[in-house]
């Protein structure tokens, strides 16, 4: 060992000796020592001897290495400004296509700590969370690693609540938590969890104020949405360390802030999912981005649903927004409705797609020639003509001779 | 190998446009011409297919006119259904892919078994695929071949992990992207059967040590998943492909090195540039005889390509083609340059011109010595001697293909090597090419990897990874924080992606963009390495992009860009650049009274000082321009010959002729020992100093050797006896050093005596850049030159014990 260290310090270590920058190479003295005096301070810290972690922490133990920790909470309480028990009504059809509205008890809410945010297989999940709603309660188990060869019976266990069946609901999962599950089972050699359906929720709130707010971060989202504030919470980025230093050191004296902030992040879960259902079911009402839920639900072939989320918030649509509204209603036949919106995008803005629209239904659905040839003389006017506009001039013209005449002083001057 | 003829035998006439040139040339400029050579055509070595060989495969190579195969793809099919791993070596265009296409594609649509590819670069990469997409289409066979690099977009992805029966990647890609994540690529992983590295040449010194780690890693993680694939592997010709295969894959490998493939007639010219002053020993440049030589050769119609030694020496000659060549900006151009730097558009469209012989001559850098395919040329001209026999010939390769006769140059430069092959040729024509040297044990290198491989698979005890002892490196990193040992097991703990943080091809990370700013806006124009932005990118450094002229106006060093403007600049900027060693530890010592030779560990920093403005055409220096940048600073191995104070104080008057001994015999001795190493003088870097840094030598403004501080004040005053030391270090040129100092040390005698003989043998009077470099303006003063001070350092060098003294 103590040939190879020293190779190896003499290529690395020495550098900074070797150039004679003493600063330098008392900076990097100062940093050991530091290192060390940290390193002592760790060791002489509360400690808890690991035998007894369960009843510190309020847990029990499934094997050596893993420590369960199980909580039941009543529904009748809050999270933030939200009532948990508005869960037992939230329609899940309308974040999952093919979900029976009533599918609340196959909700598992699932969230993980992990040792490091870059994935690949060595990053570790050390804190696994998994919440279930079961006769009016709210079932919250936190699977906690306390070494490494107590992930076997860590997924062992979860997989009891992930199966076939299961709804997974998730911020951020389908990215990052289930792509290393999967990873860390694969690299145990058991069969990785099988997911059918899964609710990003990092996604639809994304859907709903990506434009409205600075950051989707789940501490941004419960503050802005649930009224939830956390009070002395670990912050995120602290978590790898705070495991780190008990599995290396012992030091277990910020476990308990570990596992409440990691509680908060799965009971959220769940008040999230109840309150972006109401805004789903009324963006309006929600500030939320009609639009962009409504272009969910288009890409997901339920027009329907668009359609009522446009309706409901017209009076605050953008252009792209009463667009797609106008389209939805020309699908199904709905023309008054279509062309009110057009006309009235028209008029207002000149909106050259809303133009065009009014002159396509005026020359095909209504075989009005003149007014389709009006329209295409207002889209001409502000633009230079395109090929499509000016195919389209000579389409009506030869459709309606009297136009002939318009045409012919239109082309010259555009030329 | 072919005849080597006496310089005055003309060519035998044939009515080839090719020998037309010949001829030409030997006409005007038969003093250049030193000598030549002839390597006859061959007619190829066939095959039949197969037996086995599947029928799709068959009718597709059918449609392809392939009727027959080379008996080198009949070997490869032979041996890899052996069950060998198997090393083809075999020149450019002799229809290597087949080599692995075949056994590949078998494998593919009969066992649904996977296989990747690697190549060092990706453009190499889509060459690769698009060959197995059109065996596809003429088979019908549905066989999936996909690149997976940095360009595959987010969505294909994970398409290619699950279903990609040939998978196209490279090293870095490897590296970086699909080891750390092997999970995703399990089944991949499960059912790989073939990896085929092309290019094998390619990976030697640190990337060559960096990719034998990332195979040491790979095996790994199949063995994992329960698979052991099978190597097939390609090579330029190079001394060892075998042995590098071998040690590349840790395993033993099978090489074939017999070509199947028919070649026409190939002639070679050696050319020394005319002597215009006889007095200093100066040759005209190799550029202008470059130049005239591929005039005469576009005139007669044929494809040419130039390989210059220097991405500058490019932009120079490009500029001056051009000038001649594509003076009427309405015409298609016939001149374009190609080079690394580049961006990949541009580089891509300069190959499909030279696929579709619309452009008529390329002059390149050693980017395309690789297999990228640019169709077939004429004529090949070396602007100067490429450093290794391996280098040449597979350049020299690139003209010539199957039926017609082609012609090689090489021009010598005034670099010694240059004139040592130019004037001794047969020493070229019977040298075998070089070996190709790896050293996946090299401390570093090797401890990044096991960083890596411990983020993909926790290490058990008992498990190997290399040749040093693995539990030494685990408990290392576990000191570092980066492992967790738990029982026989010690698994990643950091919040850390390893991969990242390790370049395969250097030590020092990150690539300089280039950003045109002419006009406002921001265009990204160019790339450039990390080793050479300190020599290229400097504030007031003309960058040229196909001889186009651009001044670097701000250098972001922390952000890695260069901003430049266009420029209609006359000149170009060559940097000027100094060296600083300190030694750290002495491993080896020979020693003898007022001398020694030592081998140890230095701490060397180089300093960019300033640049030079080199007037086009003209060649006259018209100024100078300061640099401030940081110091390029590396740790490596070195080999040092030093003499006393006393010792030199009785064969020279002042010290500055002493000094100029030593800057001339380090010249002479960097050039022997890069020859004696079988490697490229770019891999050692020389300095004359002494060893606690405090002073080293250069050259003053009056050409004359003197003692400097790092700051680049005289230290003349400041140097006291006890410190006046000189040494003459060769050092390896990379950070750790990749092996080279210990076979230099074992040389140490032949170094100094052959550098001796090379000085003495020099037919100039005073000193030249033939023997003991140009930097020295060499006095006229007859007893104490430049040349005789160094022949009076080589001597006192060499005078040791008879029984020590050994001359090779």
């Amino acid at each position: 060992m103590s040939s190879i260290r020293n190779r190896l310090h003499n290529l690395q270590g020495n550098n900074t000796a070797a150039t004679g920058l003493v600063t330098a190479d008392s900076a990097g003295l100062r940093q050991r020592i530091q290192r060390i005096a940290q390193r002592a301070r760790l060791i002489n810290g509360p400690r808890v001897r690991n035998k007894a972690l369960d009843q510190f922490l309020g847990g029990q133990w499934l094997s050596e290495y893993c420590l369960l920790i199980e909580r039941r909470l009543p529904l009748g309480r809050l999270h933030g400004d939200v009532q948990l028990k508005d869960i037992q009504s939230v329609d899940l059809s309308l974040f999952a296509e093919d979900l029976p509205p009533a599918a609340i008890e196959r909700l598992v809410f699932m969230d993980t700590e992990t040792s490091g945010l870059s994935g690949g297989s060595g990053t570790l999940v050390f804190l696994l969370g998994l919440g279930r709603v079961e006769a009016g309660e709210f079932i919250l188990r936190q699977y906690l690693l306390t070494g490494y060869a107590g992930e076997s019976t860590l997924y062992q266990h979860a997989a009891a609540w992930l199966d076939e069946d299961s709804i997974l609901v998730s911020f951020n999962g389908k990215s990052f938590d289930l792509p290393l599950l999967e990873t860390r089972q694969r690299l145990l050699r058991l069969v990785p969890t099988a997911i059918k359906t899964h609710i990003d929720l990092l996604h639809h709130t994304r859907r709903a104020y990506a434009l409205r707010w600075r950051d989707c971060s789940l501490k941004s989202t419960e503050r802005k949405l649930l009224a939830f504030n956390r009070h002395d919470d670990l912050p995120s980025a602290e978590a790898p360390r705070v495991w780190q230093e008990f599995v290396r050191f012992g030091n277990s004296s910020r476990l308990s802030a570990l596992l409440q902030h990691h509680y908060w992040d799965v009971l959220s879960l769940l008040a999230l999912l109840v309150r972006l259902h109401a805004v789903f079911n009324d963006p309006q009402r929600h500030n939320a981005n009609a639009h962009a839920i409504a272009r969910y639900y288009v890409k997901g072939k339920r027009g329907d649903l668009a359609l009522e989320k446009l309706q409901g918030s017209q009076a605050v649509l953008d252009v792209a927004g009463k667009l797609e509204l106008a389209r939805l209603y020309r699908a199904r036949g709905q023309w008054p409705k279509a062309i009110a919106i057009w006309q009235e995008l028209a008029d207002t803005q000149g909106c050259q797609t809303s133009l065009e629209n009014l002159a396509k239904y005026h020359e095909h659905v209504a075989k009005d020639y003149d007014r389709a040839m009006e329209f295409t003389k207002r889209m001409q006017l502000q633009h230079s003509p395109s090929i499509g506009v000016q195919q389209r001039m000579q389409r009506l013209s030869r459709k309606n001779v009297s136009s002939w005449n318009d045409l012919k002083l239109l082309l010259s001057a555009s030329a | 190998m072919g005849q080597l003829h006496p310089r005055k035998q003309t060519p035998p006439q044939a009515p080839s446009a090719v020998e037309s040139v010949i001829a030409q040339l030997a006409g005007e400029s038969a003093d250049c011409i030193t000598s030549t050579l002839e390597i006859p055509a061959t007619s190829g070595a066939y095959s039949p297919f197969p037996a086995g060989l599947d029928e799709r495969l068959l009718a597709a190579l059918r449609l392809r006119g392939i009727d027959q195969l080379y008996s080198h793809q009949a070997e490869a099919w032979r041996l890899v259904h052996e069950g060998r791993h198997v090393v083809v070596v075999t020149p450019t265009a002799s229809g290597k892919t087949l080599c692995y296409n075949l056994p590949v594609m078998q494998a593919v649509i009969r066992d649904s078994a996977k296989a990747l590819y690697l190549f060092p670069t990706k453009a190499l990469s889509q060459d690769q695929v698009a060959e197995v997409l059109e065996l596809n289409r003429l088979s019908g066979l549905q066989i999936k071949a996909h690149t997976f690099d940095g360009d595959t977009p987010g969505d294909a992805r994970k398409a290619v992990r699950l279903h990609g029966d040939i998978v196209v990647s490279n090293p870095d890609m490897l590296h970086q992207g699909i080891l750390p994540h092997h999970t995703k690529w399990a089944q991949f992983f499960q059912s790989l059967r073939y990896v085929v590295i092309d290019e094998l040449h390619i990976y030697r010194g640190v990337f060559g040590s960096h990719m034998a780690n990332t195979v040491r890693r790979l095996l790994r993680i199949c063995r994992f998943y329960g698979s052991n694939p099978q190597f097939i592997l390609c090579s330029a010709t190079i001394a060892n492909p075998q042995e590098l295969a071998s040690r590349l894959i840790g395993q033993q490998v099978a090489a074939i090195s017999r070509s199947g493939a028919p070649r026409g007639r190939k002639h070679l010219l050696f050319w020394n540039p005319p002597v215009v002053n006889a007095d200093l020993g100066i040759r005209a440049s190799a550029r202008s005889q470059s130049n005239r030589i591929i005039k005469r050769a576009m005139r007669q119609g044929l494809k040419c390509i130039v390989f210059a030694q220097t991405r500058l020496a490019v932009e120079v000659i490009t500029k001056y083609l051009k000038d001649y060549f594509d003076k009427d900006p309405r015409k298609p151009e016939r001149v374009r340059a190609y080079r690394g730097g580049y961006l990949p558009g541009e580089r891509r469209g300069t190959e499909q011109q030279l696929r579709s012989g619309t452009l008529d001559c390329v002059v390149t850098t050693s980017a395309l010595e690789l297999g990228v395919d640019i169709g077939a040329l004429d004529v090949c001209v070396l602007n100067g001697y490429p450093g290794t026999v391996a280098a040449t010939w597979q350049r020299l390769g690139r003209a010539g293909r199957r039926h017609r006769p082609s012609l090689g140059v090489l021009v010598a430069s005034s670099q010694p090597l240059d004139q040592f092959i130019v004037r001794a040729p047969e020493f070229f024509c019977d040298a075998s090419p070089e070996s190709a040297h790896i050293d996946p044990d090299q401390l570093l290198i090797l401890l990044d990897h096991v960083r890596c491989a411990a983020f993909e698979l926790p290490f058990t005890r008992g498990e190997s990874f290399g040749g040093e002892h693995l539990e030494d490196f685990l408990d290392y990193l576990q000191e570092e924080g980066l492992l967790h040992r738990e029982g026989d097991t010690w698994h990643w703990m950091a919040d850390a992606y390893p991969a990242n943080a390790v370049s395969l091809r250097s030590v020092a990370n990150g690539n300089f963009v280039v950003i045109d700013i002419s006009g406002g806006g921001q265009t990204v124009i160019a790339e450039v390495d990390y080793g050479s932005a300190a020599l290229t990118l400097y504030e007031g450094a003309i960058y040229m992009i196909q001889a186009q002229p651009w001044q670097v106006e701000r250098l972001d060093w922390e952000g890695r860009k260069a901003f430049v403007t266009r420029t209609r600049a006359d000149y170009y900027t060559d940097a000027i650049d100094y060296t600083r060693l300190k030694i750290l530890d002495r491993f080896d010592a020979d020693s003898q009274p007022g001398r020694s030779t030592v081998r140890g560990e230095v701490h060397v920093v180089r300093r960019v000082s300033g640049y030079k403005k080199i007037r086009y055409y003209s060649h006259e220096n018209i100024g100078y321009g300061k640099v401030e940048l940081p110091d390029h600073e590396m740790h490596t191995t070195a080999v040092w010959w030093q003499l006393d104070a006393p010792l030199l104080d009785q064969h020279f008057t002042h010290r500055w002729q002493a000094l100029d001994g030593f800057l001339g015999a380090a010249y002479a001795m960097h050039h022997i020992a890069a020859l004696l190493l079988m490697s490229e003088t770019h891999d050692l870097g020389r300095a004359v100093g002494n060893g606690d840094a405090t002073w080293f030598a250069t050259v003053d403004s009056n050409g004359r050797g003197s003692l400097r501080s790092f700051d680049g004040d005289t230290a003349d005053s400041t140097v006291t006896d006890s410190h006046f030391v000189p040494a003459l270090f060769l050092y390896d040129n990379y950070p750790g050093g990749v092996g080279l100092s210990a076979p230099l040390y074992d040389f140490r005698h032949q170094v100094v005596e052959r550098a001796r003989q090379l000085v003495q043998g020099c037919a100039c009077l005073h000193g030249c850049p033939a023997c003991v470099g140009p930097i020295l303006h060499s006095s006229r003063d007859a007893d104490q030159n430049a040349k005789q001070a160094a022949l009076l350092i080589l001597s006192l060098l060499q005078q040791q014990k008879e029984t020590d003294y050994v001359i090779n």
